[in-house]
């Protein structure tokens, strides 16, 4: 019966070991530093590199363009909102400066552009200044209106 | 005797196992509770605000946040989406998200529509977040600031978080994705983690051009004035995620 007792006990403290040692293998670094999850994720997760160039930095070469923008109706709409996040832009400014899918560009017409916003619907707040295209009668905006200074 | 030995060996090794357990049990407990019941906002943890009386539909925050995060950019992938509700004479409610928002909404002249708003959608960051609860393998986690993020690298893929979360807010990431180490895991809205925890703001924030989204950083102003808004609301407050988007101007209809 003691030999007995002494295998069982062996073979659980070999299975305690082999545990310890599985887990040391597949359980990745910090993970439950923190809580139940890889510590260093979190980490990871905010070294990540924003693709924003922020208005400071637009700024700094283009003061017309502050100086129209800062007085006018859509002073509190962000350059971003209109010009797309363009961090490659401000970092390298001889590349292009639009966002293929949040810019001008990405409309057929500056009507369309100005449209996405100010287009008239049902479901946009009542005191939002909406037109329709026939408020243009077809014209461009730009030729009425400075979109950094709209109604300036 | 020997029988008594052997029985007291079992009985201690099973009450060292439960007392284990509880230990864990209580250290995971431990974290505070940090919201208030639904709708009341408080100013210690990061918080989202939705003025839904300000959204114009345009969608700038739906392409911002798929430029910013790397989102695939198929209509059916989003960190972010826009939805239109409307109330028609009759009754009826209906609801629409043309690619999320990602161009805007056509609007077809309103006949019959009563009422009608557009709801940001984004992940809520809930206090309790279900999808948490369910990964088998603690891949996505709250972080100590409140925010529920996915660890790509140790993500399985199983998707019980996407079916857990009761707003829709995960999806898998797709071959077609940029982000090479993501594919094949559960992606979500980190509230631009990277952005937030260098006290910018979220990209969609950044990028709404009426104010309707409002990105709250803790003991902040903001914090403070979003404490005397009357009337903030959160989504399926009945699930009892404790949600920390608070939304004000909707009905209890949204959801």
């Amino acid at each position: 019966m003691r030999k007995v007792s002494t295998r069982i006990l062996t073979l659980y403290f070999a299975g305690v070991i082999i545990f310890f040692i599985l887990r040391a293998i597949f359980v990745p670094p910090t993970f439950g530093e923190v809580g139940w999850y890889r510590a260093a994720s979190v980490d990871e997760i905010a070294e990540l590199e924003t693709k924003i160039a922020e208005e400071f930095r637009c700024f700094n070469c283009h003061p017309n363009e502050h100086a129209e923008w800062s007085v006018g109706e859509h002073r509190n709409v962000s350059c971003e909102a209109c010009h797309g996040l363009l961090k490659f832009h401000a970092e390298n400014p001889e590349k292009q400066a639009y966002d293929e899918h949040l810019s001008p560009k990405a409309f057929n017409s500056s009507i369309e552009f100005c449209l996405s916003c100010h287009g008239v619907s049902v479901s946009k707040p009542e005191h939002f200044p909406q037109v329709s295209v026939e408020h243009s009668k077809y014209w461009d905006c730009l030729r009425c209106h400075n979109p950094h200074d709209p109604v300036g | 005797m020997k029988m008594m030995k052997r029985r007291r060996f079992i009985l201690s090794v099973i009450g060292l196992g439960f007392a284990a357990a509880g230990l864990q049990l209580k250290v995971r407990s431990g974290k505070t509770s940090e919201t208030g019941d639904s709708g009341e906002a408080v100013d210690d943890v990061y918080i989202f605000f939705v003025d839904v009386t300000r959204c114009i539909g345009c969608g700038r925050c739906v392409v911002a946040c798929k430029i910013e995060n790397d989102v695939p950019l198929e209509p059916i992938y989003f960190r972010t989406w826009v939805e239109r509700y409307r109330w028609f004479e009759n009754g009826r409610i209906e609801i629409d998200s043309p690619n999320g928002g990602f161009n805007g909404f056509k609007d077809d002249g309103g006949e019959g529509v009563e009422k009608s708003y557009f709801v940001p959608k984004l992940c809520n960051q809930c206090e309790e977040p279900p999808c948490v609860q369910v990964c088998p393998v603690g891949a996505t986690f709250s972080t100590e600031d409140g925010v529920v993020l996915v660890d790509e690298k140790y993500c399985i893929g199983c998707r019980y978080c996407i079916q857990a979360c009761p707003y829709g807010a995960r999806y898998i990431y797709p071959p077609s994705g940029q982000v090479r180490s993501r594919v094949g895991t559960a992606d979500k809205c980190t509230w631009c983690y990277h952005r937030i925890t260098r006290g910018l703001e979220p990209a969609c924030v950044k990028a709404c051009p009426t104010g309707a989204r409002k990105f709250v950083f803790p003991d902040s102003e903001d914090a403070r004035k979003i404490r005397l808004i009357k009337g903030l609301r959160t989504l399926k407050p009945e699930m009892g995620t404790k949600p920390k988007v608070f939304y004000r101007g909707i009905d209890s209809e949204v959801r």
